[in-house]
């Protein structure tokens, strides 16, 4: 279970509710046309309540040493064998949690988690502004 | 004959350069990724920033993914539930038909950096 600070983009996590379920559960209502629209905007706006963003300049220079194994096209991890995942463009808040589970130790693969380790929380914040503005 | 089974080879090496016929049925993931499209988006470029992007991403990425969540390696209690409804074969369909989708959003860090 996660339990970063500011972590209130991550209900889901902490109750392992289905979206409907958790939202059913939040506002007490089956999911008529009316709540559901309300979700619809709440979600819309989720982005800007997720507001402490970090700073994408910062980002951009701390992600230097992410490329030797994410900027080449096509690379691919040695043992298992399978591509090194595309980064760039992911959404804000996965990359956030993704590098925070590195960081922790819940997910296992050791170059990534040495990574993890040796990123702030603010660190993290600056690469995932950077890296979720970034378009093919 | 010789000249027959030398293009047969060649179309054969073909398709097999091609990634969509290299590994997985995409119409066979398709079906199976109809209960992934609530979260992963229809698209498979997810809309709410908590759920990742699938649309574009490396197959052998994504089957190792759900291989991770299917043993509890990678531990998350929503993809484990899912996970573990898929067999071997629909992994690889699967993640064959989320590689396939047009429109990805998503970018390895070539150019990308510092200094480029
Ligand atoms: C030694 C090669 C290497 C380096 C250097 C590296 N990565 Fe990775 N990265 C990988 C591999 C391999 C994976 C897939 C690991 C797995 O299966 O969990 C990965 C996974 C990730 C993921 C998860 C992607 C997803 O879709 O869940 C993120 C985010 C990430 N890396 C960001 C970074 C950042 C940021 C840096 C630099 C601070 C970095 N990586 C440096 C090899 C590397
Ligand atoms: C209820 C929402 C939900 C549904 C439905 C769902 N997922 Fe996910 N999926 C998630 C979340 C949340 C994560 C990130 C989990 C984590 O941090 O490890 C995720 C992660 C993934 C990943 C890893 C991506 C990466 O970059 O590492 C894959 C692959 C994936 N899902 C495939 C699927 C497939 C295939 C289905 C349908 C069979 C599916 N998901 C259904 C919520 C969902």
């Amino acid at each position: 279970m996660r339990t970063v600070a500011g972590d209130e983009g991550w209900p889901l996590y902490s109750t392992g509710l289905t979206p409907e379920k958790f939202n059913q559960r939040r506002t007490g209502t089956k999911m008529t046309r009316a709540p559901l629209l309300a979700a619809a905007l709440l979600i819309t706006s989720l982005p800007c309540l997720a507001a402490e963003k970090g700073d994408a300049a910062a980002g951009k220079t701390k992600v230097y040493t992410c490329a030797g194994c994410h900027g080449i096209p096509g690379w691919k991890n040695p043992y298992p064998n399978y591509h090194v995942p595309k980064v760039g463009g992911q959404n804000y808040d996965y990359l956030v949690a993704a590098l925070t589970e590195y960081k922790k130790g819940e997910r296992a693969h050791p170059t990534m988690r040495a990574q993890g380790e040796s990123l702030s929380e603010q660190d993290i914040r600056d690469i995932a502004t950077y890296l979720s503005s970034l378009t093919p | 004959m010789k000249r027959f089974t030398a293009s047969l080879l060649i179309t054969t090496l073909a398709a097999c350069a091609t990634p969509a016929f290299a590994k997985g049925d995409i119409e066979a993931g398709k079906a199976k990724s109809v209960p992934c499209q609530a979260c992963h988006g229809a698209d498979g470029n997810a809309a709410d920033p908590q759920y990742p992007r699938l649309a574009g991403q490396y197959h052998d990425y994504l089957e190792r993914a759900l291989r991770e969540y299917k043993t509890g390696e990678r531990k998350n209690p929503i993809m484990a539930g899912f996970a573990t409804t898929l067999s071997e074969e629909d992994i690889v369909n699967v993640s064959a038909y989320f590689a396939s989708l047009p429109g990805s959003k998503l970018t390895d860090l070539h150019d990308k950096v510092q200094g480029d």
